[in-house]
């Protein structure tokens, strides 16, 4: 029924048509390590055997695709740790408050100062990956460097991925990409070099930079902002003059605690925003 | 198909649903190394080569459902001769799981057979 192992993929993609994405990805990554290593201890048992026959023997045991779509498609959508038994909130105030108590929102958080971090790494890594991988282009090392390099910005992809399923709870693959053993340097690079994700991969990185530059910055200000706020009135207790405002009433001091919770509610808000839409772009341009 | 046989393929999946859980806990328990789904799916072929009760291909979503519950855990090695495989463990909790499903299957078991025997 099926000559090789890709038509059997073909199929199986066709079958989970509509899944989410990082689901159809784990099943065609399971489905490829178990026919691969079958088809390999069939050929060591039988070395004559035909490609449709040997797989067709796997096949019997393993599943036809529309089984094994089924059985994917039964497993329950799958939520980071994080994110179980999260009460989905009623009404507009407790859905703004519950942002406060969601792991949505301080796996975000978390995230978003890790960004700042890994950006600068990945923006670090590509820029003299991509000038050396270059440069060295013209000597003959330099086929298998940028080969490395493009193997290590996959693997970096796939490290964010994992980072951005357990903080933000959106599904990403669970395996780096895989390439045929056996291929020669120059048809290794020139697969690496036309898919079209490795350099999404790219820009990606590039884009972590400024991101997790604005999203430290704008976290800091924010949280420091509504923070301050909320403690203004101990200013007057201690004698502090850290927010000495001229011409504020005084009785002004006593009201920018409101300010700074409907501020720190507004900022947790959109903490959880920002980490739900990075998801969503990241499995965008990081899923294949 | 006839529809006795359709009736009989259900409720064996429906039956798979639950005990294959426990079978793929059970061998990891035993394992002393993590091993990858293929090297389970051969044993459990050899354990019952003629009884074809579940799908090869349908234990990859388990596995990785047990995964999600963090009774298993899993790692990515890469292969030499083919694509990188995942390396499943049992957790600690994944261990005091299969005591306690073993009992209640023992239950289970105990039960369906005085009712079939009747």
């Amino acid at each position: 029924m099926f000559n090789t192992i890709e038509e059997y993929l073909e199929t199986l993609k066709k079958e989970l048509k509509g899944s989410d994405k990082a689901l159809v990805q784990d099943a065609l990554a399971d489905t490829f390590e178990h026919l691969s290593l079958a088809m390999e201890e069939v050929y060591k048992k039988s070395p004559n055997i035909g490609n449709s026959d040997a797989l067709d023997s796997i096949i019997s045991e393993y599943g036809l695709p529309c089984e094994i779509a089924n059985a994917y498609k039964d497993i329950k959508k799958n939520k980071s740790i994080f994110m179980k038994n999260v009460k989905k909130p009623i009404n507009f105030w407790e859905k703004a408050i519950s942002a406060y108590i969601d792991p949505h929102t301080w796996g975000s958080l978390i995230f978003m100062f890790i960004t700042f971090i890994t950006g600068i790494l990945y923006f670090t890594w590509v820029i003299v990956g991509a000038v050396l991988s270059s440069v060295l282009m013209i000597v003959i090392i330099g086929i298998p460097l940028t080969i490395g390099f493009i193997v290590s910005v996959q693997l970096l992809a796939f490290f964010e991925g994992r980072l951005i399923e357990v903080l933000l709870g959106e599904r990403m693959p669970k395996r780096p990409l895989f390439i045929k053993s056996g291929l020669k340097w120059g048809a290794r690079l020139k697969i690496l070099i036309t898919d079209k994700h490795t350099w999404f991969f790219m820009i990606y990185m590039l884009l972590q930079m400024p991101l997790g530059i604005l999203y430290f910055t704008m976290n800091i200000v924010l949280l420091v902002c509504s923070v301050t706020f909320i403690f203004a009135p101990l200013s007057n207790v201690f004698s502090i003059d850290f927010i000495k405002i001229n011409s504020m009433p005084h009785w002004m001091l006593y009201l920018l605690p409101i300010a700074g919770i409907i501020m720190l509610t507004l900022t947790m808000n959109l903490i959880r925003a920002i980490g739900w839409i990075h998801g969503k772009y990241a499995k965008l341009v990081l899923v294949r | 198909m006839s529809e006795i046989s359709a009736h009989t393929k259900k409720f064996q999946k429906e039956l798979n649903a639950g005990t294959s859980s426990l079978i793929l806990l059970s061998v990891l328990n035993r394992s002393t190394v993590p091993m990858y789904g293929y090297q389970i799916a051969k044993i459990l072929k050899e354990s019952g080569p003629d009884i074809p009760i579940m799908k090869q291909g349908t234990l990859y979503p388990v596995l990785r459902s047990l995964e999600e519950k963090g009774l298993l855990e899993s790692i990515i090695e890469p292969s030499i001769s083919g694509p990188p495989r995942r390396y499943y463990k049992i957790t600690e909790n994944g261990s005091a799981a299969v005591l306690e499903w073993s009992e209640v299957w023992n239950q289970t078991k105990k039960f369906v057979d005085m009712n079939l025997k009747g």
